[in-house]
């Protein structure tokens, strides 16, 4: 009897011995908008497939994705997971939060997984927005860019070989359309719109402008930075005083301004790169017309910097065996083939250089070479501070009373000081 | 001795009890219970809550909050921007309830006579009332597009007027916002008054037209008197619903140009959802609550019906 039990007990420990090891449940908090819960189809699609294949690639790790939310209450809940103990093993962040996420040690650092050759492919700026302390946080999979969207038959029609890289340039390009019924430019000018803030940014940071110190403290309204955003407001001013660009911008969003460049009404439009396949589909000429040019700047010699911005990979587990799990899945879908085929589905830029030049979509498509040209110049991102939202809310806000004359440039800038300091001072003394 | 403490005692209880029921825990009060709590957990527990909240700093970007006393309504009440906000959004209420009202009246008066079309046109009165509210907004954004591809411009064109900037001028985005949202809360006054007016007893007007008063005056001592508690009723809901309105003003001019046409739910849609600022969000909440129990209180002062002795 008692044999019969050994060598059962003996053939219970062989069996759990030679059965393949435990599978890891790979648990991942994704933005809907890069998950196979897309709601637009082909990104669906896309993020299905790439899945699936992982799963296939790797039957030790079971993949199983829940829903963040893309704005600030998806980075609350990374926060609240973690003090709770409760972080998943990799996630997707805006690279807006990357610093403050380490900050809150939620972001493990890849330095030991991501190697060198690979992050060479990378866009400087990227690599340096995800890297705190010498140390990559995150991998960056994709970036929007803004500048200004126009027609290259519309700017040849008034005898112009290339668009108009200076403020005066440009009024000078609007007395011509004026003649056709047209305004040269408009870009949004919403107030607490972060748009808006954006398209004012790349030229004030093209000036010298900076929005906050090394410690994060705003000094947008000190010295040289004070004149750089007053110049901003006041190239704003003469641009709607002029004509060449119309009041109606102070209520707009992006969004907004499509009508006006649909029905000819107006040369370029302040647009984002992730609007591009939208605007294709809206008006299907445009996917032969349409290219992107930095925005005029009101000093000669001096060029716009581009916004970067763009949603990010990140490892949050700590325990050894899961983070490697993890850090397969997140090489995976950045891989250059596989991030490629996302970026193109999606229409978003990508931030890896071998996608830039093999990809056919990106390598062939007009306006893709001419968002190539911004990719290829300087870039930036927006400060990874809390104070950014106040101060992107306050500037923002002066939009409408620069441009309506009821305040001058220089008092627009006090203003959104005094917006902005009260609101800082409760942040660092909370 | 005893007894006459006895009876002491017992006379002022029964005269207690002869003022007002002894409450009773009968088989009532369990089939109200789950209702009124329900309600109480949607309507009462939000609101204490709110001005729990009111007094923290919790701000979403941030793990953990504070209690913080007043400070939330200090900075409220010394903000610069608040007398903006104050003028617009007493502009706005002001405009909308007495528009609604007037007009909605108006309308119900037409509506209750037996012109011919009367039950097409009531039905078609409430069409702007059905409507989703962002709906609303969106449609008229469209509408007042400043694009030559807006209905309003194309509208102009075919009279040879040029082109408007309808939302650049803060004053005509303050008219467009009032007369949108007037539009949509009309057919709430006009379903009020017009089942007011139906349940108003004929023999009043008769005898009135009989001793020869005119139509104004039938209208000035007869139906206007009657329709007193249903003013009341109908001036309390169009207050609250533009007090507490966002949706229209946030799809149509979002608080601009500028912060020209900022109401006080807007302001709290802004720092509650863009600044992630929940506390201060719940202040300007609270003192939104505080100000529609101050409006009720003064409409009941004002409109209530008096009994005469």
């Amino acid at each position: 009897m008692i044999s019969r039990f050994g060598l059962m007990a003996a053939a219970s420990v062989l069996a759990i011995a030679s059965s393949p090891a435990v599978a890891v449940e790979l648990n991942i908090l994704v933005t809907s908008g890069y998950s196979p819960a897309a709601g637009f189809v082909p990104a669906a699609e896309i993020h299905q497939r790439l899945y699936e294949e992982f799963q296939q690639e790797n039957p030790d790790i079971t993949l199983k994705y829940e829903l963040l939310d893309p704005g600030p209450t998806g980075l609350q809940k990374l926060l609240t997971l973690a003090s709770s103990n409760n972080l998943p093993d990799a996630v997707i962040v805006d690279g807006q939060w990357i610093a403050r996420l380490v900050q809150s040690d939620v972001l493990q650092s890849l330095d030991t997984y991501w190697p060198a050759e690979d992050r060479a492919d990378f866009h400087p700026a990227v690599i340096d927005a995800e890297t705190i302390d010498g140390k990559p946080y995150a991998v960056m999979f994709q970036t929007g860019m803004r500048g200004l969207l126009y027609r290259p038959s519309t700017l040849q029609a008034i005898g112009l070989d290339e668009f108009p890289k200076t403020v005066d340039e440009m009024m000078a390009a609007a007395e011509q359309l004026k003649a056709q019924g047209m305004s040269a430019e408009m870009v949004p000018a919403k107030a607490t719109d972060e748009p808006s803030t954006m398209h004012m940014l790349a030229i004030y940071w093209g000036l010298g402008g900076e929005l906050v110190d090394a410690e994060g403290a705003p000094i947008f309204f000190e010295g040289e930075n004070a004149a750089h955003l007053a110049q901003v407001y006041q190239m704003y001013h003469d641009l709607v005083a002029s004509g060449a660009m119309l009041a109606d911008v102070t209520t707009m969003d992006e969004g907004a301004l499509r009508p006006y460049f649909y029905g000819g009404e107006v040369l370029a439009i302040g647009g984002s790169s992730s609007g591009v396949k939208q605007m294709w589909s809206e008006l299907p000429d445009l996917e032969n017309d349409m290219s992107v040019a930095p925005y005029p700047m009101p000093v000669a010699g001096t060029e716009p910097v581009t916004i970067l911005g763009g949603f990010a990979y990140g490892l949050t587990v700590k325990d050894p065996e899961r983070a490697e799990a993890a850090w397969k899945f997140i090489e995976f879908m950045t891989e250059s083939e596989n991030l490629g085929e996302v970026c193109e589905a999606l229409g978003i830029l990508p931030v890896r250089s071998s996608i830039w030049e093999n990809n056919t979509f990106f390598s062939t498509t007009p306006i893709m070479q001419s968002y190539r040209k911004l990719y290829d110049g300087n870039m930036k991102t927006r400060p990874a501070v809390p104070i950014y939202t106040a101060i992107s809310s306050a500037i923002s806000s002066q939009l409408a009373g620069v441009i309506s004359g009821a305040i001058s440039p220089e008092d627009a800038v006090l203003a959104a000081r005094d917006a902005v300091m009260p609101e800082y001072e409760r942040q660092t003394t909370r | 001795m005893t007894t006459d403490i006895h009876a002491t005692g017992a006379a002022p209880a029964r005269r207690v009890s002869a003022r007002r029921p002894k409450f009773r825990l009968n088989g009532y009060f369990f089939f109200l219970f789950p209702g009124v709590a329900i309600v109480l957990s949607m309507t009462l527990f939000p609101a204490l809550y709110g001005i729990y909240m009111s007094l923290t700093n919790i701000n979403l970007g941030y793990v953990g909050s504070s209690f913080v006393g007043l400070d939330n309504y200090v900075r409220f009440f010394t903000s610069p921007d608040l007398g903006l906000i104050a003028r617009n959004t007493a502009l706005f209420v002001a405009c909308c309830v007495v528009l609604q009202a007037c007009i909605g009246l108006a309308v119900a008066i037409l509506l209750n006579q037996r012109l011919p079309g009367h039950q097409i046109m009531r039905s078609m009165t409430i069409l702007p009332w059905v409507l989703p509210s962002v709906v609303v907004g969106l449609v008229f954004l469209q509408i007042f597009g400043g694009s030559r591809l807006g209905f309003g411009n194309y509208v102009l064109s075919l009279f040879g007027i040029g082109q408007q900037s309808w939302f650049s001028d803060p004053v005509l985005a303050m008219t467009i916002l009032i007369a949108v949202c007037t539009w949509r809360g009309i057919p709430f006054s006009v379903i009020m008054f017009l089942g007011g007016l139906q349940t108003l007893p004929r023999d009043a007007f008769e005898a009135a037209t009989i001793d020869g008063a005119s139509r104004w005056q039938r209208f000035r001592y007869i139906t206007l008197p009657m329709l007193r508690p249903i003013m009341l009723i109908s001036v309390i809901m169009s207050t609250g619903g533009a007090l507490n309105s966002l949706d229209i003003p946030l799809a149509l001019t979002g608080g601009g140009p500028g912060n020209a046409t900022e109401l006080i739910a807007i302001s709290l849609y802004k720092q509650s959802f863009f600044h992630l600022d929940i506390g201060y969000g719940a202040t300007i909440g609270t003192i939104m609550l505080i100000a529609n129990l101050v409006l009720i209180i003064l409409y009941l002062a004002v409109l209530q019906p008096r009994r005469e002795n």
